[in-house]
């Protein structure tokens, strides 16, 4: 099945097409969840979620951009705004120093290297985490993400250059990074 | 080896990284995004639904069930002084004293048959007869002795101030006064048992994180790759590079990922338990159960009568009430099996009206022995013939259940499922209180004895369930029980199926 016949027939409502289509981009999808939720059951929640939304908005889709980026940003979306529907998140977002975690070997299981760098962002505080997911995988600007996220610009700003300096470290003590710069969680900043 | 990180290679680091990542979803997200592009007709259900809420409401609206008149209340001890002179002779007694009597002539079990017939059962007799100072009491006696009449009669003259005190072993100087229908059970030796009730014997998912690392391919476990600082790919990474799988590689571990699922707790992720409660309306089916051949024809067609009882006798629902725990192991996508302990209180209302006298009755019932019909007297001071003094009497059960059953998904999302599930349900009466009506219908008797003890249900529902954002699931729906065998044990010549109809609300709970 190509691809405009799987959209094609998505659109129309036909099952088998929709289920290509899902077979086809669930898998990455399920790990862009993966990178905002707590554990793998929430993940899979926002992909269903997404999904749903993914295929009653197909009709939108205009060939304008590759299909995939349309579908990453409705999951991305998605996942946001499940976050936010917990108090918790919203306050950790807006908490620019977040308690200091210990890191302990256990806690990040040694899988593979992406499933490593993935563990490593998630071991994260939530308000961190999110920030990173958006701005340095998902290409979001600060000023985006303050809009997704109800915060200033310059909170998400703070918050970056705070989850950068964490995940950094969290990365060198699971050596698998070497030695970075040595960067104090107040004074990076952000260039973009 | 130091690395300065500079903003644009870090971010490019996690990207490329990342980029790699997928995970497989378990089939059951596929399957809910299915079901909620395509939900089936659900209208029916809701339709039932709506009906049945608005069947209950209205008969729980029109059921004021204030009054409970009990034959407890029954007075039988203590006269009044200031009923002097009135037709109607009022007399207190202890509150368990009719019941006592009645439980005591079903009871009477055959080592103490031989005995000398000493239940007794008092009523006030008409005061006409009575000399001034004393008071006549009738002592009815029933008994089950074969060789002993069946129904005797007995009046006690006691002053006033000795009937204050009454008790029955006061009873002493008992004179024959009406040797009531002496000849309506047959005396046979060999075949007159006095078995009183007959008891029922005790009755995913495909888990795949894959992007690379190694197989085992003896196990089929997914090992990890020590990077030591020293390794190439260490290196790689510190350089801001990212080693990546070939495309054959990435397409043997996606095979091998969708293929094998991740071990888990099976039993964990399989058991639930479910708490409920179930406020319900009840009712009853009364059916004929007197296939004997009467003893005495000419009696008990001068007792009973022709009119059917459904007709003759004024009876209304009333509320009940159900409550458990059940525990549910899946046992597949759509099936799940269950079984739990449930408390159930049972009810309807009969109308009659209270007898301003304790009034003797008779009550059809059936000799299991002989194969007979027998009429059995007993005292009650409700009668079925309308009066000025209208009362309820709360037909009403308690029961423990042991229910046993399966549910089965028909259709849902991964929030939202619908289910239809039935149970068996063996039954323990622990008591209760139940007014047969006499032979001739015109009275109501209290026999709590002639309850059957064990007994068996039928309970059949259809819920939705929801699954709240906490994990917990609650469900909800319409539920019908039916009392499969006779509420009163197959002495009586009536046989009562209870049913209810009720909306079950319970939260499930995964372990």
């Amino acid at each position: 099945m190509t691809e405009e016949q799987m959209l094609a027939g998505s659109v129309k409502n036909n099952p088998a097409a929709q289920e290509e289509l899902y077979n086809r981009f669930s898998p990455r999808m399920l790990g862009v969840c993966y990178r905002f939720a707590k554990n793998r059951e929430d993940a899979e929640d926002m992909l269903q979620e997404g999904f749903i939304k993914i295929f009653t908005q197909l009709h939108q889709y205009r060939n304008e951009g590759a299909l995939e980026g349309w579908i990453r940003r409705i999951i991305v979306h998605t996942c946001i705004n499940i976050l936010k529907k917990n108090k918790k998140f919203a306050d950790s977002v807006n908490i620019i120093y977040a308690k200091s975690i210990h890191i302990r070997e256990e806690m990040i299981p040694s899988i593979m290297q992406a499933k490593q760098v993935v563990e490593c962002i998630r071991l994260l505080p939530v308000g961190y985490r999110t920030v990173l997911n958006l701005y340095a995988i998902e290409g979001f600007s600060h000023k985006e993400i303050g809009q997704l996220l109800d915060i200033e610009e310059s909170t998400s700003r703070s918050q970056y250059t705070r989850a950068k300096a964490m995940l950094e470290e969290i990365l060198v003590k699971k050596k698998i990074i070497q030695k970075p710069r040595k960067v104090s969680y107040g004074d990076a900043a952000s260039s973009r | 080896m130091e690395k300065n990180f500079y903003t644009d290679d870090f971010e490019q680091l996690l990207k490329d990284t990342t980029e790699d990542f997928r995970m497989y979803p378990s089939r059951k997200v596929w399957h809910s995004i299915y079901n909620d592009l395509h939900p089936a007709k659900k209208w029916p259900s809701f339709a039932v639904c709506l009906l049945l809420i608005t069947a209950i409401l209205y008969v729980g609206i029109n059921n004021n069930n204030t009054i409970n008149a009990d034959a407890d209340n029954l007075l039988l001890s203590t006269l009044s002084p200031s009923e002097k002179g009135k037709n109607a002779m009022k007399v207190k007694a202890p509150a368990f004293a009719l019941n006592q009597v009645s439980r005591e002539i079903f009871q009477q079990s055959p080592a103490s048959a031989g005995a000398k017939p000493d239940n007794t059962e008092l009523s006030a007799n008409d005061p006409g007869s009575m000399s001034p100072g004393t008071v006549n009491y009738t002592q009815s006696v029933v008994n089950f002795d074969p060789y002993l009449p069946v129904i005797t009669q007995k009046t006690v003259i006691l002053p006033r101030a000795e009937a204050r005190e009454l008790k029955s072993e006061t009873f002493i100087n008992i004179t024959p006064v009406v040797p009531s229908i002496p000849d309506i059970i047959p005396i046979d030796k060999k075949t007159v048992q006095t078995t009183m009730e007959e008891r029922l014997p005790a009755a995913d998912k495909t888990v795949a994180e894959t992007d690379g690392g190694a197989i085992n391919p003896e196990t089929g476990s997914l090992t990890s790759i020590k990077t030591a600082p020293n390794t190439p790919a260490v290196a790689a990474v510190g350089s801001g590079e990212i080693k990546k799988l070939s495309t054959e590689d990435k397409t043997w571990i996606e095979n091998f990922a969708f293929h094998n699922k991740r071990n888990g707790n099976k039993w964990k992720t399989k058991f639930s338990t479910l708490v409920y409660a179930t406020p319900s309306i009840g009712y009853r089916i009364l059916n004929k159960n007197n296939n004997f051949e009467p003893v005495n024809a000419l009696l008990i067609r001068s007792s009973a009568t022709s009119v059917d009882a459904d007709d003759a006798i004024s009876q209304q629902a009333a509320l009940n009430f159900e409550s458990g725990a059940t525990g549910i192991l899946d046992i597949s996508r759509r099936l799940r099996i269950k079984a739990g302990v449930q408390f159930n209180y049972t009810n309807y209302i009969s109308f009659a009206d209270r007898l301003s006298h304790p009034t003797q009755t008779n009550v059809l019932l059936n000799d299991l022995a002989t194969g007979h019909t027998m009429l059995v007297p007993f005292v009650t001071n409700y009668g079925n013939q309308g009066g000025d003094n209208r009362i309820r009497l709360n037909n009403k059960t308690a029961q423990f259940y042991i229910p046993l059953g399966a549910d089965y998904k028909l259709a849902g999302s991964d929030r939202f499922k619908w289910y239809i599930g039935a149970t068996i349900q063996p039954t323990y009466v622990a008591g209760g209180t139940t007014y047969l009506v006499s032979s001739d219908y015109k009275h109501y008797v209290n026999a709590p004895s002639m309850l059957r003890a064990w007994n068996l249900n039928a309970g059949f529902e259809s819920f939705i369930s929801y699954k709240a954002p906490g994990g917990s699931v609650i469900n909800i729906g319409p539920q019908f029980r039916y009392q499969l065998l006779s509420t009163y044990s197959n002495r009586y010549t009536y046989s009562e199926n209870l049913y209810n109809i009720g909306i079950k609300v319970g939260i499930t709970r995964k372990f």
